[in-house]
């Protein structure tokens, strides 16, 4: 691909496509196997070096911004030019006053030099980080060369926010500079780019330009056209009596309301960086909330006040998405982490029954399947589908009314996936309801009788039956009718 | 159902001899190295000092002088496995033998009064420790080093920096005077502490809580564990352990010494330390920190009857705290090393 000078040239695809990693590889992040990289018909080395970069005037501006939040916006705004300037002497003041004009040109006069990153607003510390990038290449960007790059980084931005950044790319682009624009975003995309790249497993599925082209045409190179139908077999979309009712509120989620019918699994989805990952959490209590309710079985709760151990205690049960830090504790062995939930039961008199525990690891272990089925082996040193069913198994032996999921087989061999999800639906069949949050959309259309799709803090839509397959959750993903927050 | 059951019990010994086919020797050996240790060290001073060292004077002395040492590493213990460092418990228990004495000895409080209060001393000591790191998150190593040498301030003031001495010799009597089996009373507490602490730790739901609370507390919170309360308890015990501790260190002295606590902190730590690299390798255990105590009183008491000075113990007691953590590192990246290869 080719970005020419002044361009604001898009790149779209789903998750895994491959522009991630691009952009690592352009970042000096990722050794490329082969490849070739030229700036301004020069050719380069790659990995680029940090120096190497500025040299080329390649900025870039990550989802994650990488702004300190306990530093200043002076030292944030600066640390670069800072950190290899020479001399012994820093003048603050002067450095607060370079600030306050380089802030007012990025319509940042509200913030004052000297808060802290942590205090500004996601709009502002958006601004804040393509300030810096765009300040880093200024020399270079003057000349007419340069590249700023933007990976998903209008991402939680609302739309008079995200117009208000347009105005920026074009000024940049005026001068001759190019701009890098990542994206799941369909419409940011045909709005702000000249010209479009969509990768598809790892290659470009072809580049066009953005006048010439609509959204529904996108999405077709996005997905590669053919309507792939992925196991919707037996569906079950008969109407069931709803067991849970809820409605969330935080930031990043307006105003949520679902029911979950008994037996009924429910994804909920969206593109990636969209908060819906949240929405377990905050059911769960691990998460506060705005404000919020849940209801299961005619019980009410106030999400706010909830805590996991309430959660436990209501017959509601989460099986976290991040293995490492939040499944498991690696150092202990799997029959200490499978039955941590339910310890109270094996006392025996005073004691604790290691013979009760030892029978119930070796059942579960069994049951779920877990190898080596050996309850005294170390959770770390299992592969990380045997350690997910280990952790499938501490929750789904609870028999809850609820049970929330975020990403149940990220990192999963194919083999592991498939009992998972056997597990889920048995424990489902037996009438609990489950929720399940995933940007894994093959995952969703095995699993999930209905999905909602998520976008800016709402769901836009819903797929019911038959129409949950995996092109069709993408597609739906990528054109949701318009939002109006 | 037999291996299973051994095997997790200990588990560290899985992961270094790689799964339930290793040789269950290598594992009984990682578990015993250091009672053996200990057991060859009484051996070569036995050899070396036939007349001195086997002395029933002697033994006794090794035994009852330990208890103290033991006490305090007991009150680490707890913080320790539920993921915080206590640092206070040392200048806790010098502030409890103070106490006691100046309320016994001056105000002329009876022994049982003046124990309560010093139990009380503990238990707010801990709730501090506990607000302080809980509440406002600040790293328990500088709360309790903060509140410890507020402690130690205490300490001084109510005494006058003066040496108090001239308690209740019931209390001298009960800790150290009377004997059960030729051994001081105070080496029998130590035992009843580790009794006590090894049931609560490995025999009931509490324990495998405060394991998990300091492994990994999103793990714990998500599994429904109160992480904050397990916390906040974990530290009243340590107040409460070591104030205990105190007392035992006043029936010592005959009186309390206002400088006397914080040369226990290493010792206790040392032998916390060196307690997680065996019996239950990896984790911290009272039974560990048994045999760690009991291995370097006897190294330090045997050398100083050879004749060596008492610069021998800071050199045992810093190394030994050193070499265990080194040890247990070694142990820890062994374990990371096989995830890796394994994912």
């Amino acid at each position: 691909m080719s970005i020419h000078p002044g361009e604001v040239h898009g790149l779209l695809g789903e998750n895994g496509s491959g522009k991630s990693t691009l952009i690592k590889v352009l970042a000096g992040y990722h050794v490329p196997d082969a490849g070739r990289l030229a700036v301004d018909g020069r050719g380069e080395q790659l990995p680029p070096s940090a120096e190497r970069l500025a040299g080329m005037g390649i900025a870039f501006v990550h989802q994650d911004l990488g702004l300190i939040n306990s530093l200043s916006v002076t030292e944030n705004l600066w640390m670069r030019e800072l950190s290899v300037r020479k001399g012994a002497f820093v003048s603050w003041s002067r450095e607060h006053e370079r600030t306050r004009e380089t802030l007012a040109r990025y319509g940042l006069e509200g913030v004052h030099p000297t808060q802290t990153a942590s205090t500004l607003s996601a709009f502002q510390r958006a601004m804040l980080a393509i300030a810096r990038a765009i300040e880093g290449i200024a020399e270079i960007a003057g000349e007419g060369r340069g590249l700023l790059v933007l990976d998903e980084a209008m991402a939680f931005l609302a739309d008079h926010e995200r117009s208000y950044l347009s105005g920026i790319v074009g000024d940049l682009t005026a001068t001759g500079a190019a701009v890098l624009l990542v994206t799941h975003d369909l419409d940011d995309a045909l709005k702000l780019c000249d010209r479009i790249t969509v990768l598809r497993d790892g290659e470009v599925a072809g580049t066009v330009a953005a006048p010439d082209t609509s959204p529904q045409e996108l999405a077709r190179l996005i997905t590669g056209g053919l309507a792939r139908t992925s196991g919707a077999a037996d569906r079950r979309t008969e109407s069931r009596p709803d067991r849970v009712l809820a409605t969330v509120e935080c930031p990043g989620v307006s105003g949520l309301s679902l029911r979950i019918g008994a037996g009924e699994i429910v994804g909920v989805t969206g593109l990636a960086g969209e908060a819906f990952g949240q929405i377990p959490y905050l059911l769960y209590g691990a998460l506060p909330a705005a404000s919020g309710q849940l209801t299961l079985d005619g019980k009410t709760f106030d999400v706010r006040r909830h805590s996991p151990d309430k959660s436990l205690a209501a017959g509601i049960v989460l099986v976290p998405g991040d293995r490492q830090r939040q499944g498991a504790v690696g150092s202990l062995t799997v029959q200490e982490n499978m039955l941590l939930p339910r310890l109270s039961e094996f006392m025996h008199g005073p004691l604790l029954s290691r013979r009760a525990m030892s029978a119930r690891g070796t059942t579960l272990i069994r049951r779920y399947d877990v190898r080596p089925p050996y309850g005294g082996a170390v959770m770390s040193t299992l592969s990380g589908g045997n350690q997910q069913k280990a952790i499938v198994a501490k929750w789904l032996q609870l028999s809850p009314g609820l049970l929330l999921l975020d990403e149940p087989t990220i990192g999963v061999d194919v083999g592991s996936r498939v009992q998972i999800f056997e597990y889920i639906r048995k424990l489902a069949s037996g009438g609990t309801a489950v929720l399940c949050s995933s940007v894994d959309y093959a995952q969703l259309a095995t699993l999930c009788d209905r999905i909602l799709i998520f976008s800016r803090g709402v769901v836009v839509d819903e797929l019911v039956g038959p129409q949950v397959t995996k092109d069709e959750i993408l597609t739906r993903c990528l054109l949701q009718p318009p939002t109006t927050t | 159902m037999k291996t299973t059951l051994r095997a997790w019990r200990n588990p560290t010994a899985v992961v270094s001899a790689g799964g339930p086919a290793a040789s269950s020797t290598t594992r009984w050996l990682e578990r015993l190295a250091l009672p053996i240790a200990w057991l060859t060290l009484v051996i070569v001073f036995w050899i070396a000092m036939p007349t001195t060292f086997p002395t029933m004077g002697n033994i006794s002395a090794i035994l009852g002088s330990q208890a103290i040492v033991l006490l305090l590493s007991l009150s680490l213990l707890v913080p320790l496995i539920a993921g915080d460092y206590d640092l206070s418990v040392a200048y806790n228990m010098g502030l409890g033998a103070m106490v006691l004495s100046v309320l016994n000895v001056h105000h002329h409080w009876p022994l049982i009064p003046a124990m309560i209060v010093v139990l009380g001393c503990g238990v707010v000591l801990g709730c501090v420790n506990a607000a302080m790191t809980i509440i406002f998150g600040i790293d328990s190593l500088i709360v309790t080093l903060g509140t410890g040498t507020f402690a130690s301030g205490i300490t001084a003031w109510i005494s006058g920096s003066a040496v108090v001495t001239g308690v209740d010799y019931r209390l001298v009597e009960v800790v150290a005077a009377h004997r059960f089996l030729g051994i001081p009373l105070q080496f029998w507490y130590g035992v009843i502490a580790c009794i006590l602490l090894w049931y609560v730790l490995s025999r009931t739901p509490l324990g495998s809580r405060l394991l998990f609370a300091g492994r990994n507390r999103t793990v714990a919170r998500l599994s429904g564990i109160r992480v904050g309360r397990i916390r906040t308890g974990s530290f009243i015990a340590a107040g409460l352990i070591s104030s205990v501790a105190g007392i035992v260190l006043a029936g010592n002295l005959d009186g309390a010494d206002p400088s006397a606590g914080p040369t226990y902190l290493l010792p206790a730590f040392a032998a916390a330390f060196l307690g997680a690299t065996t019996i239950t390798p990896g984790r911290f255990n009272p039974w560990g920190c048994f045999v760690a105590i009991y291995f370097l009183g006897t190294g330090i008491g045997g050398l100083q009857l050879l004749g060596l000075d008492s610069w021998i113990q800071p050199i045992f007691y810093g190394g030994a705290l050193v070499i265990a953590v080194a040890f247990s590192q070694v142990v820890r990246g062994r374990q990371a090393l096989e995830t890796g290869g394994n994912n």
